[in-house]
């Protein structure tokens, strides 16, 4: 399988909300067990990889959030949302090691991201810049569809929840380092 | 050893490139070597490794230098001069494209740890050079070395080419060289190096993990996966039951491709079953795992490396996590703290390993069960024995006896289970269970629909019909292991030894020659003349009409029959009744009679026997003078409009060849086909139908042969061949109690059929048809429907039969009418094509809110003359229609013939293409209701009347749909319209099933109806798709509401006939449909390469 190439997904992306999340019952749902789901709030930094247009990204606890992702498209419109404490930035998470100088984070969520068909085989390099990037003791937070994602993080797991999505069973993990 | 690596990214499509996860693993696998830099490097010294990058490739900067960096290790880079930054188009013929580093990214790799080395200018064949080309090629230009003011004192021959000369030069300008696999030498200026592919390995060990279960079925799949998603997977994975009762085996054999799961007959017990687990396995370190707890997934990965690292350790133990719901009370106990912000989890810290905590470990354990040991010092120390201590305690004790350390790992790579049994936390490992389910259902649901389509095919095939008759005289004269039986098999077996297909063809080469002697094939071209429907409006003339009613001790139905009659809105002068009665014994005649204050005009023949249908006709009509007979059987009742309805038909379309006008039956429509424009029948029931006297006279009435049932068929047909048309009459209405159930078999009906059958199929079919006949007249003595006496009623009626048919036969062949021109067509019992949904009740609807029929159409006026004229016979009365013409040349004036319907016409000026077109149409819709309709698609009269009585009926859904013809058409001409038919057949059948729906559209766009309240809410088609958007739209709806399925045919809608075109036509579906899979049913992304997934 092929890995999808940033063109694509800006094309993907060229028109609003591409997957529908906005108004669909499965992914209102998954946003609220994963907001449900965090065990301290609020944070003081969290980083988001893989926020799209910011539909979980707005709604993260913090006194400063950071989002990310690799298309350029979703993240002018993720802009456009009014929150104030949210920064948008058009990252890849495997820039992140290269490009950016920063203080360590509580919590980082990921969610929709760690799928072959976007990283390809590079879980534990996923992990090795997500390790350099949160403190001892932060949290981690990952959704995703279990039949796709077969990754675990080598941190302690605190609640792992499997829960029908869309056609698919999903998995919500809160881990912390 | 030296590593040499060219390229690491996300994948690995050649060997030069090896993928990230894979790079990571074998830079853990070097923690057990010493990674030292070149210029360091002792080829002697078997612990010393050295990382070397050929090229050097932007992606070893992007992916390669983080976790070079995580690691702390140093690295080479031979760069190419003139490359850097450049793309390897020198190598293109036999690699993917690439770029090389460019200087910022070299920097950044200097910085990290890497030293830049040489890897000659061009890259090219040094051997071929001159002495200057060879000089500049080794030369270090200053711009490059500047990069790295310590590197470039190494030197890495290009393409491993090692040649004389070029040493010679080279021990000049470097302090060493590299080349490829050179195993055996060791000069410092062919230093040989390993070339690193995916499938190297550089580890010192294996691990084998064996998962212990007993009864612990609700939480293996926890501990399962938990193993299998180790960082560093082990060698084996063994998962062994000791012998439990629940369902631990059902749930480990998920797993079983991925680990190897051994069951015990008996329960060993936890010290045998522990021996035979180890027995079991090869590994050079073991480790158990509880199947009620959970590793971390670095568990394999550290332990291994210390064991690896330590080689006078005998036993690696962990921190571990207690979780559970009685997790608390052994915290208390051991001194465990609170995981901060976690619920109810703890941290138990062991104690490091020393001579003072050694020394206590004969009393207390500190060691737990799951920590991984060496084979080596299981052997030494016996195994473990039963004792009066726990067993994993007696074990690591012995082995530190015998010598062995152990050592902490001061991670809490162990999850600990503290359960009590009554209240286990299960909650988790349900859920497992479940998601394991769906895929399973998925997926048979899929092996399930393939399947059927295989068994479809094999149901339809007429070997599968001939073979039939076979197998059951097998069941009924062979019963298992008889004499018979041995030889049948013999004759099956000879049978076999020529293929099916063979056999296919031989039997359809007989047959085919047969037919074409007795029957020749006339292929016919439908012609439409569209000037002769123009015929609408009422005509005020009402000749006088003769009713012909055939009774049977009809008793129970004719009083209300003949009050329908009077109740007509015909004038009631004109209508003369003439009943037959075949000699009724219940009082008919007596009822009839009482009638006669109510219509005067009653005449009665009386019969001294039953002569049976088709006779009591032919002698009520010998009396009638009128120009119109309308036959009824006397369990109908006419609708008050019906009459009326009839002979309006007949005196507007008389002219265009017409002898005989069917009423619509219910609430059972009688499910044959009908042409949804000309509605023209292949045959009209004798129920209710009306005759022009004229055409009955001249075809000889009805067969006489015929005692009751298709005696209709027989004299529709012919009529057709006299030259007459036969009309179909969807808005006037007949309600006829025929059926008191849905598919109900009346006794009668069944024999009368069979027989009445095999007359036509004598009179007017080929000789595979009169074959059939036999073949399935066999087949219902062997085994009979389950109807009260039905075989002697069988035999009977064969006996009865075998007369009429010697005499069809000689009728047939001494007049010279053997050969026809209207083809007849056979369908087991019964006759031409049939409409799915015989017993499909139309519910009624209160109010008729108004529905939009959206037509798009472009630049084929005739086409959509076609459409507009089957929804002009629609039975339902409030309708809009909106054309939406999106061709350059437009044709309003297609709509002036057709001024009865309400018609907006829209001419968009730009060219829209269809989805757009359909959006337009959607935008300007006002009916409560809306129904695409293709311009080349068509629907019968009561499509619209259907659908939305079911939509009325069942508030809670938004959208109903119907099955559909495909025909297969080729269009000879446009104007005038001509085109040849194929086959009409109905490929979905499928009620509505959510998940189904995205993966097969099963829902032809005309088949379906919505409420346009979905269309305000959820949007129209999306304008990004090419084809198939109509797929897209149902599957959007479908998140929202439920769809109504209807099991009748009401529509029907073209495919191409000639195989060219069905070809192009596939091949675009086929590129649409990873297009619109991409959108909602992302689970086919493993079908189509190059996709995204929801849930981002």
């Amino acid at each position: 399988m092929a890995v999808q190439s940033k063109g694509d997904l800006e094309h993907f992306y060229e028109r609003p909300d591409p997957w529908g999340y906005e108004d669909n019952p499965g992914d209102l749902n998954r946003r609220a067990r994963l907001l449900a789901a965090l065990p301290e709030k609020p944070y003081a930094r969290v980083l988001d990889i893989g926020c799209g247009e910011g539909f979980v990204t707005s709604r993260l606890p913090g006194d400063l959030v950071v989002g990310i992702d690799l298309s350029a498209n979703a993240v002018a419109r993720a802009k456009s949302r009014s929150e104030s404490h949210v920064t948008y930035m058009q990252r890849s998470l495997f820039d992140l090691p290269h490009a950016w100088r920063t203080e360590l984070f509580d919590l980082i969520v990921v969610t929709g991201v760690l799928y072959p068909q976007y990283i390809g085989r590079a879980y534990l390099l996923a992990f090795t810049i997500i390790d350099n990037l949160l403190k001892v003791g932060g949290h981690l937070v990952c959704s995703h569809i279990f039949d796709w994602y077969k990754f675990r993080f080598p941190y302690t797991t605190l609640t792992r929840e499997y829960y029908r999505y869309r056609d698919y069973t999903h998995v919500l993990e809160v881990y912390v380092k | 050893m030296i590593l040499m690596y060219h390229k690491i990214d996300l994948q690995s499509p050649t060997m030069w490139c090896v993928d990230v996860d894979t790079f990571w693993r074998q830079m853990e696998q070097l923690t057990r070597y010493d990674v030292v830099p070149l210029r360091d490097y002792d080829p002697d010294n078997p612990r010393h490794a050295v990382i070397t990058f050929d090229g050097v490739y932007e992606n070893v900067y992007h992916y390669a230098l983080p976790v070079l960096r995580w690691f702390g290790y140093p690295f080479e880079l031979f760069v190419i001069g003139d490359l850097i930054g450049r793309d390897n188009r020198f190598d293109q013929a036999v690699e993917p494209p690439a770029i090389f580093a460019n200087r910022d990214q070299l920097q950044a790799c200097v910085r990290a740890g890497g030293r830049l080395q040489w890897h000659s200018r061009t890259h090219s064949d040094l051997a071929s050079l001159g002495d200057d080309d060879l000089r500049r090629e080794l030369l270090v230009p200053d711009e490059i070395r500047v990069l790295d003011p310590d590197g470039f004192r190494w030197f890495a021959y290009p393409h491993g080419n090692v040649e004389g000369r070029v040493v010679e030069l080279v021990q000049l300008m470097f302090d060493g060289a590299v080349a490829c696999d050179r195993s055996a030498l060791v000069d410092h200026y062919q230093l040989s190096r390993v070339t690193v592919t995916n499938a190297t390995s550089f580890a010192k060990s294996t691990v084998s993990l064996i998962i212990a279960n007993y009864n612990y079925g609700r939480f293996a799949a926890e501990a399962i996966e938990s193993a299998l998603a180790q960082t560093v997977a082990p060698k084996e994975i063994v998962f062994i039951d000791d012998c439990s009762q629940d369902n631990s085996l059902e749930v480990a054999s998920r797993y079983k491709e991925k680990m190897k799961i051994v069951r015990n007959d008996r329960n060993l017990g936890i010290v045998d079953n522990f021996n035979k687990a180890v027995s079991l396995t090869t590994g050079d370190y073991i480790c158990f795992l509880g199947a009620d707890n959970r590793f971390r997934s670095d568990y394999v990965e550290r332990c291994q490396r210390l064991l690896d690292q330590h080689p006078e350790v005998g036993i690696v133990y962990t921190d571990m996590v207690l979780f559970g719901p009685r997790a608390e009370v052994l915290a208390l106990r051991v001194g465990a703290e609170a995981l901060p912000s976690a619920d109810r989890m703890f941290v138990w810290r062991c104690p490091d390993f020393t001579e003072e905590s050694a020394r206590r470990l004969a009393s207390s354990n500190f060691i737990h069960g799951s920590s991984m040991y060496r084979r080596e010092a299981f052997v030494q120390a016996g195994g473990y024995t039963k004792s009066h201590l726990p067993e994993d305690h007696q074990l690591f004790f012995r082995m530190i006896q015998k010598g062995w350390k152990a050592l902490r790992c001061p991670e809490r790579l162990l999850e600990y289970r503290q359960h009590s049994t009554d209240q286990a936390n299960t909650q988790l490992n349900c859920a497992l269970e479940l998601a394991h389910a769906h895929q399973e259902i998925k997926a048979l649901v899929e092996e399930n629909l393939r399947l059927k389509a295989t068994l479809n095919g094999i149901y339809a095939s007429f070997s599968w019909e001939v073979l039939d008759v076979c197998r059951r005289v097998k069941g009924r004269l062979a019963p298992e292991g008889s004499v018979r039986r041995t030889f049948y098999l013999w004759i099956v077996h000879a049978v076999r030894l020529v293929s099916y297909e063979g056999r296919k063809r031989f039997i359809k080469k007989v047959t085919d020659k047969v037919i074409k002697l007795v029957c020749p094939q006339v292929t016919t071209v439908k012609e439409r003349n569209p000037v002769r429907w123009n015929v609408t409006g009422t005509v005020n003339q009402h000749p006088t009409v003769e009713v012909v009613i055939v009774t049977w001790n009809s008793s129970a139905s004719i009083r209300l029959c003949l009050e329908s009659v009077r109740a007509s809105d015909y004038p009631i002068d004109k209508i003369v009744v003439r009943v037959v009665d075949n000699h009724s014994a219940d009082g008919t005649i007596r009822l009839v009679e009482e009638m006669k204050g109510q219509l005067p005009s009653i005449e009665i023949i009386q019969n001294s026997g039953n002569v049976g249908f088709g006779r009591g006709v032919n002698e009520g009509l010998a009396r009638a003078t009128a120009k119109y007979v309308l036959l009824l059987n006397p369990d109908a009742e006419l609708r008050s409009d019906c009459l009326r309805k009839l002979v309006e038909c007949a005196l507007l379309t008389e002219g265009e060849g017409f002898g005989a006008w069917e009423a619509r039956q219910q609430p059972f429509e009688h499910p044959k086909l009908y042409d949804p424009v000309t509605l023209d029948t292949e045959w009209v029931s004798g129920a209710c139908c009306l005759l022009l006297r004229v055409a009955f006279e001249r075809v000889g009435g009805f067969d006489p042969n015929i005692f009751l049932y298709a005696e209709d068929v027989d004299l529709s047909w012919r009529l057709r061949e006299t030259g007459y048309r036969l009309h179909y009459v969807p808005k006037a209405v007949v309600v006829h109690h025929t059926y008191s159930d849905e598919g109900a078999i009346k006794p009668t009906q069944f024999t009368n059929s069979v027989i009445s059958n095999g007359i036509l199929r004598h009179k007017y079919g080929s000789l595979r048809n009169m074959a059939m006949w036999y073949l399935r007249f066999a087949k219902l003595l062997i085994s009979p429907p389950n109807v009260p006496s039905s075989r002697s009623a069988l035999l009977k009626g064969g006996v009865l039969a075998s007369g009429k048919i010697f005499k069809t036969l000689v009728g047939r062949f001494s007049s010279r009418a053997s050969v026809y021109h209207v083809i007849p067509r056979f369908k087991g019992w019964d006759y031409e094509v049939r409409r799915v949904g015989a017993f499909y009740r139309i519910k009624a609807c209160k109010e008729m809110p108004l529905v939009s029929v959206i037509i798009r159409t472009m630049e084929r006026p005739s086409h959509l003359r076609e459409a507009l004229q089957s929804v002009r016979n629609q039975t339902y009365p409030n309708l809009e229609v909106i054309v939406v013409d999106d061709g350059a040349v437009k044709f309003r004036k297609v709509l002036q013939e057709f001024a009865d319907l309400v018609i907006q016409f829209i001419d968009p000026e730009e060219h829209l293409g269809r989805c757009r077109a359909g959006n337009v149409g959607l935008k300007r819709a006002k009916g409560k209701y809306v129904n695409f309709l293709d311009d080349d698609d068509l629907l019968f009269a009561d499509h619209v009347e259907t659908l939305v009585g079911e939509l009325e009926a069942n508030g809670e859904c938004a959208a109903a749909y119907s099955t559909g013809f495909q025909v297969e058409t080729e269009w000879k001409s446009f104007d005038p319209l001509q085109y040849e038919e194929g086959d009409y057949e109905v490929l979905h059948q499928q009620p509505f099933d959510r998940s189904l729906l995205k993966t097969q559209n099963y829902i032809p766009i005309n088949c379906m109806m919505f409420s346009r309240v979905l269309y305000e809410r959820h949007g129209g088609f999306d304008e990004a798709l090419p084809m198939l958007e109509d797929w897209d739209l149902w599957n959007r709806y479908a998140e929202h509401t439920d769809f109504i399925f209807i099991p009748k045919t009401t529509c029907l809608y073209r495919v191409p006939k000639s195989l060219k075109r069905a070809a192009q036509r596939q091949q675009a579906l086929d590129e649409a449909y990873p297009v619109v899979m991409r959108k909602f049913s992302p689970n086919h992304y493993l079908d189509s390469v190059r996709h995204s997934c929801p849930g981002r």
